[in-house]
């Protein structure tokens, strides 16, 4: 039976590249928790952050301050949701002066030519 | 003088750029919201925003650094604003340029 969608679901490479920064809209916050929901229909989930996405992960946001909810929660559920792949892009995080130190979780540094072939390597993209 | 606000992080796009080119020397600059990315010690965006400190006042808003986890992170020379201080710098302000 290949097209039984209960027993045998298809699954598709999903990526999810976060590169908005947190808390100055919604946009990249609704974006996260898509990505969660995605891993739900376990599909085959990578996230990447890269440009000022990269500050999603930062440990210890305070968002109280400004009355908002937190960027991070959602990114610390990840390994509950069964979501391993975390990439970060190491030329953003050098334009930004980060390190891994500064993350809430654990992720993989990935050079650009790696990146562009995980790119390359998915079904589906998704961009916030 | 002119309180000039920026709220775009300076790594995503050209307004701190634009609004640090314009600025005069003596005039006060405010970051807010996601131009609070533009008080960061060690990104591409560092640079000039030191070079600014010498003619203009730099300060970045403290309850949007503390949501962002950006307290430990600062250019030396840029100066904390909690909201009291806002309303401060825009009374203290014949007018204010908001760079959106």
């Amino acid at each position: 039976m290949s097209n039984d969608p209960i027993n045998d679901p298809i699954k598709k490479k999903f990526l999810f590249v976060h590169r908005k920064a947190p808390y100055g809209s919604f946009q990249g916050r609704e974006f996260i928790d898509a990505g969660l929901m995605a891993a739900a229909f376990e599909q085959e989930l990578s996230m990447l952050f890269m440009d000022d996405g990269l500050f999603i992960l930062l440990d210890q946001q305070q968002p109280a301050a400004i009355q908002s909810k937190d960027f991070s929660e959602p990114v610390k559920k990840f390994s509950s949701y069964g979501i391993d792949k975390v990439f970060v892009d190491a030329v953003s995080m050098k334009e930004r002066g980060l390190d891994t130190g500064d993350f809430v979780i654990d992720v993989n540094i990935l050079d650009t030519n790696t990146l562009s072939e995980l790119m390359d390597d998915q079904d589906i993209i998704l961009s916030s | 003088m002119i309180l000039h606000t920026v709220n775009q992080s300076p790594l995503q796009n050209q307004t701190l750029r634009s609004c640090l080119r314009l600025i005069k020397p003596g005039s006060t600059l405010l970051l807010i919201e996601n131009g609070v990315y533009g008080a960061l010690a060690e990104s591409t965006a560092s640079a000039e925003v030191l070079t600014a400190l010498d003619k203009v006042s730099i300060y970045a808003l403290e309850p949007d650094l503390k949501a962002r986890s950006l307290l430990n992170k600062l250019l030396p020379g840029i100066q904390l604003a909690g909201y009291d201080t806002f309303v401060d710098l825009v009374e203290g302000h014949s007018t204010v340029q908001n760079w959106i």
